[in-house]
């Protein structure tokens, strides 16, 4: 018995002995913003460059009492902040004030492309070569000048890893440094939407010496992403990453040699997933911006004294997509089925709830693009659905599936909520839609391979030109997922492929415009019943905010109220 | 040596036991339909065969399902757990950032739920089918009732969104983000370096999780405390104790709490592993970065490592929970052979 | 009758009050069409967050939804849901705690390994896991509880059955040439039934939790069908209409309490351990 005791507590003393070593040892608590930059970069080796940085971050320190900083929640999607891999649209908002890209769009009209690291541009006449002159005497946090050769990597970087944002320079043929501050943009075919793609956060440009030191390979193989995440961003916008802990927060501090000065010295960012949560801790004044909230909670919160509402729009459509095949759609893949479901929705009451300035666009053009066809004119007709689906041959209905993510609200719209509002439209004009909710992998995976009967569906587009929208005709991306192919509307097929490479604007335009009123003529697999709006609780000490579709939000313009 | 035989084939069951949960964990997460990648990438790249094929190959999962399984058990033999395909992090340096933070709310609970269960269960043994015994037992049965998720919401309206006498959800407040700290321990830290403000806040951020996540163990400790006290006291050596002229303090003390703590210890043990695993709704709730949270995440993006991972590591401390149990049974109830 | 039915409150008044509360919930998923005043499902957008009172006993919620209504259809899914689950559970539980204490041996060793490999798993991640990998619905749901809950009562079967194959009476049957499986059958199993009650009883108001918290995670039932679990979840994004949760979350709790308060007496009453007062 004795024996057992002492052998009882020699095994808690060793489970103790372990522990307090795995203590030990500790340098003590540093908070952000102390000494992270200067350990940080200490540890990554750079000598040169560190030595520049510590005394950044010493002098920061010094002031630190008069810092001014703000908070924002916001539920993060991303999970990582390596532009060549990072593809959310919340990311945009940091990459955009950590790094330039060789062009930026004016936050009032996304289809103005204005100069950010490349001072100007040329295009040739068969519009296949692009030459951007840089800015001279930029300098990167680490101390370096940005010159051409670190565009061309930091672009050859992003096509080369086989990342997310890929995809966008599968146009572009070669990225070179043909002078110092000179880079020529190379494309296979036209591609009138290039310089668009060019002001997304994935094209930033960052110190490539540092990258290519640390596992930088512009290929499959690359590995600067772990190295990246952990340290200290390397580029010129305004703003330097210190800290950033994925799915945790980001810290962001003024980076004092930006061309743009930032009046706030550091921003944090901080996950909060729960839109709950953001509204607790905003109305507490724990945070200074509510990022996710929905309409019912941005109503409620529009009053309080110590806060005020921002409402900007976003180019984000949301659409109830009905799988045209006859294998997957079922009774969904007949035409007529399809136009009486969009006579049996209530877009009115859908735009209501979603709130914070939803509206329903006319077609799959969104409103802010070339070729926008309007708000909608379908108004809800229940007799009329009726009607069509007995021409259909279903005078009393039918039952159908739709896949339903159930815990996503992109821009504070609840798919769910959407769901269960078409659901008590559709059972008015007899159809039975089940809502199968899925986790977003399993939906993810159907929705890809057109396998759905139905979704509910949303697209933000990957870049801000109409031409990202063709992916929803016959044949394309969407219209794959919706069993659309290329046979049957050919013509619209064809007229969006005409569209694609045409580079005089006003063509383009009319082509858009005629390629939804096809769309409409054919009943295209979607039914696209909201553009979101997006509005944020923000703390009346934060002014001059300047929201933006493309990047979110311009850090570097806020300023805080003494 | 008994005892040392006995340890040596509970250890080799053990390893059997987390050997066949690495496979069903596997299996399961396999078996669930979907797709990875697809949550990893947007709307474009996820149809780009190009981009698809270049993930699925650095993740792994263009192998055939056993080939992936032997390289996972391999790489973990050699304390490589995979790197995360949600946050693209090693599993192991994810699970050393949030095990102490779900290890810390764990282990409050419990010390909630032991000081109260153990002090309620005595009452209620002492009081036996008297008032108090008859308030305890509602009040306990009250805490094995409640949903954990809907008295979070109760607890941040009242306590965060009305009084305002709480921090609400995170583990720190805005002061202490991205602080870097030495063990991870927020509370051992902030009492060995020194900083009051960091011990109140997070302690603040503590208080209703674990308060929550106490209320059901420390109704079942309440309730097993108490029903094992009353068993003891109906021993025939009791009475023994009794007839001999014992003073009631002594029996109490002497006999009755030693051998009415046994069942109870192993309440404490089976408690722990399930407050662990109890943390998944409630880390959700107050946006707790822990390890629930994380699992929770894994399993809806069917991050594989980090399910794998995140399994293992519960289930580990579950059978190691288990097994100090026995041994500390067996060394505290002398009528144990092995 | 009156006068034993006044005599079992006074002697059990909590469990008396459990049984009210499970009739009263009883009552509600029998008879929901003609208790509840409105449609659990019909939206009404001019009506959306009204407080308790007035027309909407428990207010409405995003929808305008009688919350009333929708608590009381609520019983249909979660009461036969929390049963099912303790049937599944304790009838293979204890099924396979019998045969591994009554064969002993490898058999044993084997089939309890097999449940504490169950047994190890966070509960909630392996249901939401196993919900997952059969597809949402609310059967799949009641599946997967039942498949981590089963453990626990193999276990308590196997060590009650344990202790009764040495007793007197099961070697007795074996002398007279019994066959080993009617022993096991006829004699052990019945034999064992009383604790393993007990252990059910308390049981289901954890399946009933359980099976909340599943939905409240979005797995199990699928809108427009009200379910506690689910309605709560609902009435997470905006705290100040506290009355989408509290109510459903109440009727969880209450519910639950109520099996406990049950279980509780049923444990006094059929443990023989405690049949005797100090």
């Amino acid at each position: 018995m004795r024996s057992m005791k002492k052998m009882t507590a020699v095994i808690v003393a060793a489970a103790m002995a372990m522990s307090l070593s795995a203590c030990g040892g500790g340098k003590g608590i540093e908070k952000a913003g102390d000494s992270t930059t200067a350990a940080a970069a200490a540890e990554s080796g750079e000598s040169s460059e560190a030595a520049g940085e510590e005394t950044t971050a010493a002098a920061e320190t010094e002031e630190a009492d008069s810092a001014s900083q703000i908070i924002i929640g916001s539920a993060m999607t991303y999970t990582s902040l390596d532009p060549a891999h990072s593809y959310d649209w919340d990311a945009e908002m940091v990459l955009h004030s950590v790094y330039q890209s060789l062009v930026t769009v004016d936050p009032a009209d996304e289809s103005k492309i204005l100069p950010s690291a490349a001072k100007e541009w040329t295009i040739s006449d068969d519009g296949l070569t692009y030459v951007f002159t840089l800015n001279e005497g930029v300098t990167f946090t680490t101390g370096k000048e940005m010159k051409a050769e670190d565009v061309a990597y930091c672009l050859n970087r992003v096509k080369g890893v086989m990342g997310n944002p890929s995809f966008l320079l599968d146009t572009v043929d070669s990225v070179e440094a043909t002078g110092d501050y000179e880079v020529t943009v190379k494309l296979n075919t036209v591609n009138p939407a290039l310089l668009s793609i060019l002001t997304r956060g994935s094209m930033a440009i960052y110190d490539s010496e540092v990258a290519a030191a640390n596992g930088g390979t512009c290929d499959e193989s690359d590995t600067f992403q772990t190295y990246i995440d952990a340290n200290p961003s390397m580029g010129a916008g305004s703003y330097q990453i210190t800290t950033y802990t994925s799915g945790s927060e980001v810290i962001m501090e003024k980076y004092a040699d930006a061309q743009k000065q930032a009046s706030i010295d550091k921003v944090i960012i901080r996950n909060i997933p729960d839109a709950s949560t953001q509204q607790m801790e905003i109305e507490a004044g724990d945070i200074d911006f509510a990022l996710d909230l929905t309409a019912d909670q941005t109503a409620l919160l529009a009053g309080k004294e110590n806060l005020q509402t921002v409402t900007s729009k976003t180019f984000d459509i949301f659409f109830l997509m009905l799988n045209a095949s006859e294998e997957y759609g079922k009774e969904l893949a007949n035409p007529k089925v399809r136009e009486a479901l969009k006579y049996a929705i209530d877009y009115e009451g859908i735009c209501a709830l979603a709130g914070n300035g939803a509206f329903t666009p006319a077609g799959i053009i969104p409103s802010g693009f070339l070729g926008y066809a309007g708000e909608s004119t379908v108004t809800r007709d229940v007799e009329k659905a009726k009607e069509l689906l007995a021409e259909a041959g279903y005078p009393d209905g039918f039952t159908f599936d739709c896949g339903v993510i159930p815990d996503m609200a992109p821009d504070g719209v609840s798919f769910m909520m959407n769901a269960e509002k078409i659901q008590s439209d559709l059972a008015e004009a007899g159809v039975t839609m089940n809502i199968d909710s899925q986790e977003v992998s399993v939906y993810l995976e159907g929705y890809r391979d057109g396998k759905e009967q139905a979704v509910i569906g949303q697209w933000g587009p990957d870049y801000y030109d109409s031409n990202n929208q063709l992916a929803f005709l016959p044949g394309n991306t969407v219209g794959l997922r919706a069993g659309w192919t290329e046979d049957m509307a050919p013509e619209l097929a064809a007229l969006g492929a005409e569209a694609a490479q045409e580079t005089d604007d006003t063509v383009r335009e009319q082509q858009f415009l005629q390629i939804q009123e096809m769309m409409d003529e054919a009943s295209a697999p979607y039914i696209v019943y909201l553009q979101a709006g997006r509005t944020w609780a923000v703390n009346s000490r934060v002014q001059n905010i300047v929201p933006s579709a493309a990047f979110v939000l311009e850090f570097a313009d806020l300023e805080v109220a003494q | 040596m008994n005892m040392l035989k006995y340890i040596g084939r509970r250890l080799i069951l053990m390893l059997v036991v987390m050997f066949g949960i690495s496979i069903i964990t596997f299996c399961i997460s396999h078996m669930v339909p979907g797709d990875p990648i697809a949550v990893n990438l947007g709307q474009s790249a996820m149809s780009d065969p190009e981009i698809v094929a270049a993930y699925e190959a650095k993740w792994g999962l263009d192998q055939p399902l056993y080939v992936q399984y032997f390289s996972y058990m391999k790489n973990l033999f050699h304390g490589d757990m995979g790197t995360s395909i949600r946050t693209k992090q090693p599993v192991l340096s994810d699970l050393a950032q949030y095990i102490p933070a779900t290890f810390e709310m764990a282990t409050i609970a419990t010390v909630f739920s032991i000081l109260f269960g153990l002090l309620f269960g005595l009452i209620s043994a002492a009081r036996h089918n008297r008032l108090p015994d008859h308030i305890l037992r509602v009040f306990s049965l009250m805490g094995i009732s409640v949903p954990a998720f809907w008295l979070s919401i109760l607890l941040l309206y009242v306590f965060y969104l009305r009084l305002g006498i709480v921090p609400g959800s995170g583990r720190v407040g805005a002061d202490w983000l991205g602080a870097k700290f030495p063990t991870g321990f927020l509370i051992f830290d902030a009492i060995t370096y020194g900083e009051p403000d960091l011990l109140k806040d997070a302690l603040g951020h503590l208080i209703l999780p674990s308060f929550v996540l106490a209320a059901s163990t420390m109704g079942i400790l309440t309730r097993t405390v108490r029903s094992s006290m009353l068993e003891v006291m109906q021993q025939d050596y009791l009475r023994t104790a009794k007839a001999k002229g014992l003073s009631e303090g002594r029996i109490l003390r002497c006999h009755v709490l030693k051998n009415g703590l046994i069942p109870s210890v192993t309440m404490f043990g089976l408690s722990y592993g399930s407050l662990l695993g109890g943390t998944v709704l409630v880390e959700t709730i107050f946006s707790y970065p822990g390890v629930g949270l994380y699992a929770y995440k894994a399993a809806t993006t069917l991050d594989f490592p980090a399910i794998m991972g995140t399994t293992l590591f519960i289930a580990a401390v579950n059978v190691l929970m288990n097994f100090l149990v026995d041994i500390i049974y067996a060394a505290i109830d002398p009528r144990i052979r092995y | 009758m009156k006068h034993s039915v006044i005599k079992f409150i006074r002697k059990n008044p909590l469990a008396a009050a459990g049984i009210v509360i499970w009739a009263v919930f009883i009552l509600c998923a029998v008879l929901a069409p003609v208790i509840a005043p409105y449609d659990p499902a019909v939206q009404d957008l001019a009506n959306r967050f009204q407080p308790p009172g007035g027309a909407h006993w428990f207010g409405t919620d995003s929808f305008g939804r009688d919350i009333f209504s929708r608590v009381v259809y609520g019983a249909k899914i979660s009461i036969p849901s929390g049963i099912l689950v303790v049937l599944l559970s304790c009838a293979f539980g204890s099924l396979y705690g019998a045969v591994a204490g009554y064969f002993g041996k490898a058999v044993d060793e084997i089939l309890m390994r097999i449940a504490d490999i169950i047994l190890s798993f966070p509960a909630i991640l392996l249901a939401m896991a196993l919900a997952a990998a059969l597809g949402k619905s609310v059967l799949n749901a009641i599946l997967a509880i039942a498949v981590v809950a089963w453990p626990k009562y193999a276990r308590m079967m196997r060590g009650l059955v344990l202790t009764v194959r040495e007793s007197e009476y099961v070697t007795s049957e074996r002398v007279i040439g019994q066959n080993r499986l009617t022993i096991l059958l006829k004699t052990i199993i019945p034999n064992c039934m009383s604790s393993v009650l007990v252990l059910a009883s308390t049981d289901v108001g954890t399946a009933i939790l359980t099976f909340a918290g599943l939905s409240f995670l979005g797995m199990g039932v699928s809108p427009p069908t009200a379910e506690w679990g689910y309605m709560v979840s609902d009435g997470v994004a905006i705290l100040e209409y506290w009355w989408i949760s509290f109510f459903p979350g109440a009727a969880i709790f209450l519910v639950s309490i109520g099996a406990n308060f049950i279980g509780d007496a049923v444990r006094d009453i059929l443990d023989p351990r405690m049949k005797t007062e100090v």
